[in-house]
C-alpha cells in the first residue's frame, strides 16, 4: 500500500489518467441504471417456501389485486353506475388488465324458476332505490363480495383489477403506467363518488419509486453540503475539503456504472448507497489528509509529507478499508435479494472509493498539496496537547467510576433490548402522511384489506374436497380465523358450494351441503374455471384465501403461529395444511433478514476480533478492541427498544454497517498507540500523544459520519430515516467509546503488531547470535521477546539516565548504544562500554534493584527491545524452562562483561602506571 | 334417384325421435351442465377413455351418447364427470320418454291446466297410493315411488288449530313453488305456507301421451327445495280423463328415473 501511495505521489498524471479512464467506462454504463421496485426483492430467494408459493400461484392464480375504491351515499344510483360502467369498460381495455371484477361481473348465484341463474348482480341497472337496496343486501350475503368488494356496513364498494403477468423481457407497461392510468380513471369518477381512488401494490411501488427519485435529488445535495460543512469546520483547507467530495463523486459514478453493467436496479435500499459513499468514503481521505498535514506541520515539504503519509497511513487505511468493506459485505450475506444487492453494491462501491482514494489523494496532493487556505493549524496546538494530557490523566484517575458508568449504561441498554419489536411492512415504511398509506388504511377500515395469505389444504387423493367432512375441515379453519377476528374475509371452495347449495335449496343464505350426494348434484352445475382460485382440478387440493389488514409483523407472526397450532391440533389426519402467500413470505423474509443481520453482526465482530487479534498477535487484544465496537451495538438495540423503533430492513443494516465504519477509528487509535509506545518510554506519554494525534481525524471523521447519517433522517421512508438515526447514534457512541473504553482497554495491554513480529523475523540473525538467547530455539526466543516492546531511538537520545529507577533491561537490535558514567567538565561521557546489535545492557541495575548508575546514549538510530521486570517475571511463572536458560545466559553474559570490565580496569591501571613511571 | 328417395325417408324417420320435440311441439327445457341455465340444448364434453374426451350436443347427439354408453364409456372420468354422463343420459332418456308415442292424443284434459299453480288436492299426495288409504292407513300404502315427489312427507300429524278459507287458498303451488305444511281437516286438505319450509319446485311441464292410451299426459319435473334438499330431478307423469277429475299416474307408463340411486 505504501508503494502504491508513493507511486501515485510520484506519478500524479498517471493517477489522474486512471481516474479519467475509469470514469469514462463507468459513464458509458450509467444510463442502464433504472429505478425498479419489486415485491420479490424483499423476499427470501430460492427457498422452499417461495417455491411452494410459486407452485400454489401456478395452480390457483395470483392473490393480489388492485382496487378501485368507491364511496358514496347512494352507491347504486343509476347515474353513478352508468359512469362506473364506462370507466370499467375503459379499465378492461387497458393492456395490463387481465380481468375486472365488480358487481357488474360477479355472478349472483340464485335460481329463477328452479333454474340456476349466475347473471351478475348488475346485469341490469336497478330501476328503483328499492331494487338497489335489494341488490346490495343480496350482494352482502355473498362471501366473495362481502368485505372484498363491498363494505358490509358502509357505502363503500370496490372493483378488483387483476393484472396480466408482466413480460420481464420486453415490458410493455410498468407500475407507473398502471398507476397513472388507474388514477386518471379514478379521478374521472369523482363527480359521482365522494371518494374514488385506485390502490394496490403497483401504486405502492410507484410511490416508493417516486420518493426514491425525489430523495436522490434532495438528500444527495444535503449529504454533500453536510459533509462540506463538517470538513470546513474541522479541516479548513480547501484541498482537504474538496478531495473527499471528489473521491466520493468518482466512486459514486463508478458504482452506478457497476450497477448498470450488472443490471442491479436502484431500489429502497440500494438508493442509499450514493449518499452512504459520500459519508463513509470520506473517512479514509480525512485520515490520509490529516497525516499529510501532520507531516507539513512538522516542516516536511510536499514530497516528504506524502512519503510520511504513505509510510504512516498506507497499511492502516488498507486495514480499515478491509474492516469497513467486510461490514458492508456482511449485509449481503442475506438471502433477501434487496439486501444481497445492497451488500454487493455497497461493498463494491466502497472498494471503488478506496481505489479512488489511494489514486486521487496522493496524485492531487502531489500537484496541489502545498496550497493551503491559511496554513495555520486550527486544532493542533500546545493547548490541545495539554488538553489531551489532562484528559488522559483525568480518565485514568477516574477509570473505575468510568467503567462502572459504562457498565450501568450497557445494563440499561440490555434491559431495553427485549422491548424491540419487528416490522417489515413495506406500506408502513411510507410513513403516516403518505397518501398511499392513507388509502390503504381506508381499505383496511372499510374492506378486508390489501394483504392476503393462503392456507393450502391437501390430501393427495382425487375428489377429496367433494366430500362434506373435508369441506367442513375448511369451514372449521375459516370459522376459527373469523372468531379470532384476524380477517373479515376468508373464502374457500366450501363457500362457493354453500352459495350454490343455498341457491338450489332456495334459502335466504348460503348453506353448506349436508351430504356428499348433494355436492355431487351441485357439481353438475359448477364450472371449474369459476372456482379455479380455490380448488385444484382433481379436487385434492383446496385453498382458503384470507384477506387481512394485519400490518405488524409481530402480530402476523403470532397469528400464523396460533393458526398453525390450531391446524396441527384440529385438522383431519388425512389432510395436510400449509400456510403461504405474500404476507407469509414477507414474514419469513423478516425473520430471515433479522437472523441474517444478527448473524452478520456476530460474524463481523468475530472477524474484527480475529483481524485485530492477528494484527496485534494476541486474541485478547482483539477481544478488548471489540469492546468499543460491541458497546455501540448494545446501546443501539437498547435505544430501539426504548424508542419503539422496529427491526426492519433499514434498522437491521445499521448495526453491521456502523460497526464496520466505527472499528476504523479503533484501529487507527490502537495502531497509533502502538507507534507512540515504541517512540516513548511510558504508557502514559504514549497514550497522551495518541489521544492528541487521533483527536482530529477521529473526531472529524465521526462528526462527518454522524452528519451524513443524520441526512438520512430527512428521508421519507421510515426504515431509511431510522437507519440514519441509528447509524448516527452508533457512530456517536463509538466515538465516545473510542476515547474512553479504547484508551482504558489498550493502556493495560502490551501491543505487538504483526509488523513488529515480521520485523523481528528480519532481525532473527541478530537475536540468534545474542548471548541472551544462546541455546534457545527460535520459537522460545519469540515467546520471550513478545513479552517486551520495541522502541526506536534517534541519535543522541538517552535510553536511560543515571538515577532513574531500573525496571527494564534492553537488547539492542539495530544501531549502537554507549553506556557511560556521567562525564566531568567538558567530557559528557566517560564510556564504560559500547553495545552493538545483539548485546544486552541495563541488566545490572535491574537485577541489583538499584537506581541506574550510568547513562545509556544512542550513538546512531537504534531499535531496542525493551524487556520489563514484569515481563520477565511473567515468563518465569509461565515458561520456567525458557527463563532458566535466559538467566543462565544472562549470568554468563554478566560474568563475561565483568571479566571484560576487570580486564579493562587492569589495562587502565597499567597504562596509568606507565604514564606515571611507577610500579604497578 | 330410386335409391335416394328411400334413403332420405329413412334419414327423416331416424331424425324424428332425436328432434327433441314433444307431441305438443315444444322442445323441453334442461338445466345446462356447468351453468345450470335453462336451455333447450347444450354441449357437454365427456371422457370416452382414459385420455380422450368427446363433445356431445344434447339432444342432437343423444344417439351417439347412447352408443358410447353401450360401449362402456360412462365409467370414465372422475366422480363429477361420471355424474355428467348420467345427466346427459337422463336428459336423453327423458326425451325418449316423451317421444315414446309420437302420435298426438285425441283426448286432452291436461294441457289447459295450470300446473305451476296447481292445487295440492288435485295432485296425488303420494303417487301410487290412494288419498283415502293414505289418510286412513298410511302404512298400508306402498312405499313412495323412487324418483317421484312425495307430498305426503309435508303432512303434519299435528291438528290444525284453525281452518280458514285462506288455508285452502294456500294449498297450492304458486308460480311453480310450494313450501309449507299440509293438514288434513274435516273440510279437506289445508295448508300453511312457510317460505323456509321444505317443498317442491316445478321445473317444467311437458305434454305427451306417454303410455299410448290416446289420452294426453302431463309430465312434471320437480326439484325438492328447502334446507337439506337434494337438488336432483323428480318426475311426476300425470293424467286424467275428465275435466274436473283429480290427476293420477298414467297407467302402464314406465317413467324414467333421474340421477344416481340415493346412497
Amino acid at each position: 500500500m505504501n508503494r502504491i501511495l508513493c507511486y501515485f505521489s510520484g506519478h500524479p498524471v498517471v493517477g489522474l489518467g486512471i481516474i479519467l479512464l475509469l470514469s469514462i467506462i463507468a459513464a458509458s454504463q450509467v444510463n442502464k441504471v433504472e429505478v425498479r421496485i419489486s415485491a420479490d426483492e424483499m423476499l427470501v430467494q430460492n427457498n422452499e417456501a417461495q417455491e411452494f408459493y410459486r407452485e400454489v400461484r401456478a395452480v390457483f392464480g395470483e392473490e393480489q389485486v388492485s382496487l378501485l375504491y368507491l364511496e358514496s351515499e347512494d352507491l347504486l344510483a343509476r347515474d353513478k353506475l352508468e359512469a362506473l360502467q364506462k370507466a370499467l369498460d375503459r379499465i378492461g381495455k387497458l393492456p395490463f388488465v387481465s380481468k375486472v371484477e365488480s358487481l357488474f361481473t360477479v355472478p349472483w348465484v340464485k335460481t329463477v324458476d328452479g333454474y340456476l341463474d349466475k347473471k351478475p348482480y348488475l346485469q341490469k341497472l336497478p330501476a328503483t332505490p328499492e331494487e338497489s337496496r335489494h341488490i346490495l343486501e343480496e350482494a352482502r350475503k355473498n362471501p366473495f363480495l362481502r368485505n372484498v368488494l363491498l363494505s358490509p356496513d358502509r357505502n363503500v364498494m370496490a372493483v378488483a383489477i387483476l393484472m396480466k403477468k408482466p413480460d420481464t423481457a420486453a415490458p410493455r407497461w410498468n407500475d407507473e403506467d398502471i398507476t397513472h392510468e388507474l388514477d386518471t380513471i379514478a379521478r374521472e369518477l369523482r363527480p359521482w363518488y365522494q371518494t374514488s381512488f385506485s390502490i394496490g401494490f403497483p401504486q405502492v411501488r410507484t410511490e416508493i419509486a417516486e420518493r426514491i427519485r425525489l430523495e436522490q435529488t434532495s438528500l444527495f445535495p444535503l449529504a454533500v453540503a453536510a459533509l462540506l460543512i463538517a470538513l470546513f469546520l474541522l479541516l479548513r483547507q480547501v484541498i482537504d475539503i474538496l478531495l473527499p467530495i471528489l473521491t466520493a463523486g468518482f466512486s459514486i459514478l463508478w458504482t452506478l456504472g457497476f450497477m448498470g453493467a450488472a443490471d442491479i436496479p436502484i431500489n429502497v435500499v440500494t438508493s442509499i448507497i450514493p449518499i452512504l459513499l459520500i459519508i463513509v468514503g470520506s473517512t479514509e481521505d480525512i485520515h490520509l489528509l490529516a497525516e499529510f498535514r501532520h507531516g507539513q506541520k512538522a516542516g516536511l515539504d510536499t514530497t516528504a509529507a506524502l512519503k510520511h503519509m504513505s509510510r504512516r497511513m498506507g497499511g492502516i487505511v488498507l486495514l480499515t478499508f478491509i474492516t469497513t468493506y467486510l461490514g458492508f459485505l456482511s449485509v449481503g450475506l442475506s438471502r433477501i435479494e434487496a439486501l444481497w444487492q445492497f451488500g454487493l453494491v455497497a461493498s463494491t462501491g466502497l472498494a471503488l472509493n478506496f481505489i479512488a482514494t489511494i489514486i486521487l489523494i496522493p496524485s492531487v496532493l502531489a500537484l496541489a498539496g502545498k496550497w493551503q487556505l491559511d496554513g495555520k493549524a486550527r486544532i493542533y496546538s500546545g493547548k490541545t496537547r495539554l488538553l489531551a494530557k489532562r484528559y488522559w490523566e483525568w480518565l485514568w484517575r477516574h477509570r473505575r467510576a468510568v467503567i462502572f458508568f459504562f457498565l450501568g449504561w450497557t445494563l440499561v441498554a440490555i434491559i431495553g433490548i427485549p422491548r424491540i419489536h419487528i416490522n417489515h411492512n413495506a406500506i408502513d415504511s411510507l410513513g403516516r402522511d403518505s397518501e398511499v398509506r392513507q388509502k390503504i388504511e381506508l381499505v383496511n377500515q372499510n374492506l378486508a384489506g390489501l394483504e392476503s395469505l393462503s392456507i393450502i389444504v391437501e390430501s393427495g387423493i382425487e375428489d377429496t374436497f367433494l366430500k362434506v367432512r373435508y369441506l367442513e375441515e375448511l369451514e372449521e379453519i375459516q370459522k376459527y380465523i373469523r372468531e379470532k377476528g384476524w380477517s373479515d374475509s376468508t373464502t374457500s371452495f366450501a363457500d362457493y358450494l354453500s352459495l350454490l347449495n343455498g341457491a338450489f335449496q332456495e334459502l335466504d343464505d348460503p348453506l353448506m351441503p349436508e351430504s356428499d350426494d348433494i355436492i355431487t348434484e351441485l357439481m353438475i352445475f359448477l364450472n371449474h374455471k369459476d372456482v379455479a382460485a380455490y380448488i385444484s382440478d382433481d379436487y385434492s387440493r383446496a385453498r382458503i384465501l384470507v384477506r387481512h389488514s394485519i400490518e405488524s409483523s409481530e402480530q402476523l407472526q403470532a397469528t400464523l403461529k396460533d393458526l398453525q397450532t390450531f391446524i396441527d391440533h384440529n385438522l383431519d389426519a388425512g389432510l395436510r395444511a400449509h400456510i403461504t402467500g405474500d404476507s407469509v413470505l414477507t414474514l419469513s423474509a423478516t425473520n430471515a433478514m433479522i437472523s441474517g443481520q444478527l448473524q452478520s453482526i456476530a460474524i463481523l465482530l468475530v472477524i474484527i476480533v480475529l483481524i485485530i487479534g492477528l494484527l496485534f498477535t494476541e486474541l485478547k487484544v482483539g477481544l478488548l478492541a471489540a469492546l468499543p465496537n460491541f458497546f455501540p451495538v448494545i446501546v443501539m438495540f437498547g435505544f430501539m427498544g426504548y424508542m419503539g423503533i422496529p427491526l426492519n430492513i433499514g434498522t437491521t443494516m445499521a448495526a453491521a454497517i456502523a460497526i464496520g465504519i466505527a472499528v476504523d477509528d479503533t484501529l487507527h487509535f490502537m495502531l497509533r498507540y502502538n507507534r507512540e509506545l515504541k517512540a516513548r518510554k511510558s504508557h502514559n506519554s504514549a497514550m497522551e500523544h495518541t489521544i492528541y494525534g487521533e483527536a482530529l481525524p477521529v473526531v472529524s471523521t465521526s462528526i462527518a459520519l454522524i452528519t451524513g447519517f443524520l441526512v438520512f433522517t430527512q428521508a421519507s421512508f421510515e426504515p431509511i430515516m431510522q437507519f440514519g438515526a441509528l447509524g448516527a447514534l452508533v457512530i456517536a457512541t463509538a466515538l465516545i467509546a473510542d476515547f474512553i473504553i479504547t484508551p482504558l482497554a489498550v493502556s493495560s495491554l502490551r501491543l505487538v503488531t504483526i509488523w513488529d513480529v515480521l520485523s523481528l523475523r528480519l532481525r532473527k540473525k541478530v537475536l540468534e547470535k545474542s548471548p541472551l538467547f544462546k541455546n534457545l530455539k527460535p520459537w522460545q526466543i519469540r515467546q520471550f521477546i513478545l513479552s517486551g516492546r520495541m522502541v526506536e531511538y534517534n541519535k543522541g537520545d538517552f535510553v536511560f539516565r543515571r538515577g532513574q529507577v531500573s525496571t527494564e533491561l534492553y537488547v539492542l537490535l539495530t544501531g549502537q548504544v554507549e553506556v557511560c558514567l556521567p562525564g566531568v567538565g567538558d567530557q559528557n561521557c566517560n564510556m564504560l562500554e559500547r553495545f552493538t546489535p545483539g548485546d544486552v545492557f541495563g541488566d545490572v541495575a535491574l537485577f541489583a534493584n538499584i537506581p541506574r548508575k550510568t547513562d545509556a546514549i544512542v550513538r546512531e538510530h537504534s531499535t531496542v527491545l525493551v524487556l520489563t521486570r514484569e515481563g520477565i517475571e511473567r515468563t518465569m511463572r509461565h515458561r520456567p524452562l525458557i527463563s532458566a536458560r535466559i538467566f543462565a545466559n544472562l549470568t554468563a553474559d554478566l560474568s563475561r562483561r565483568m571479566i571484560k570490565l576487570i580486564s579493562k580496569q587492569e589495562m587502565k591501571a597499567r597504562n596509568q602506571n606507565k604514564k606515571g613511571g611507577g610500579k604497578p | 334417384m330410386s335409391r335416394i328417395i328411400p334413403f332420405v325417408t329413412l334419414c327423416i324417420l331416424l331424425l324424428i325421435p332425436l328432434s327433441g320435440f314433444t307431441a305438443d311441439g315444444k322442445a323441453p327445457y334442461f338445466s345446462a351442465p356447468y351453468t345450470g341455465e335453462k336451455v333447450q340444448e347444450y354441449e357437454i364434453e365427456l371422457p370416452v377413455s382414459r385420455y380422450e374426451k368427446e363433445r356431445f350436443r344434447i339432444p342432437a347427439d343423444c344417439g351417439k351418447l347412447n352408443s358410447r354408453l353401450l360401449e362402456g364409456s360412462g365409467h370414465w372420468g372422475n366422480r363429477v364427470e361420471r355424474r355428467l354422463w348420467m345427466k346427459a343420459d337422463d336428459d336423453c332418456r327423458y326425451l325418449n320418454f316423451l317421444k315414446k308415442y309420437s302420435r298426438k292424443a285425441s283426448r286432452d284434459f291436461v294441457s289447459n291446466y295450470d300446473f305451476y299453480n296447481a292445487s295440492i288436492s288435485d295432485l296425488p299426495l303420494r303417487p301410487g297410493c290412494d288419498l283415502d288409504l293414505l289418510l286412513r292407513n298410511p302404512a298400508a300404502c306402498p312405499p313412495p315411488m323412487p324418483g317421484m315427489p312425495n307430498f305426503s312427507m309435508f303432512m303434519s300429524s299435528m291438528p290444525m288449530q284453525q281452518s280458514r278459507e285462506e288455508d285452502l287458498r294456500d294449498c297450492r303451488f304458486e308460480n311453480g313453488l310450494f313450501r309449507g305444511y299440509i293438514y288434513h281437516t274435516g273440510m279437506g286438505l289445508r295448508c300453511i305456507r312457510d317460505p323456509k319450509a321444505p317443498g317442491y319446485r316445478i321445473l317444467s311441464v311437458d305434454f305427451a301421451d306417454v303410455n299410448g292410451d290416446d289420452c294426453q299426459d302431463a309430465v312434471l319435473r320437480l326439484v325438492p327445495v328447502g334446507r337439506g334438499a337434494r337438488p336432483s330431478l323428480l318426475i311426476l307423469p300425470l293424467t286424467r280423463c275428465g275435466k274436473d277429475e283429480k290427476f293420477f299416474l298414467p297407467p302402464g307408463s314406465d317413467y324414467p328415473r333421474f340421477g344416481p340411486a340415493p346412497e
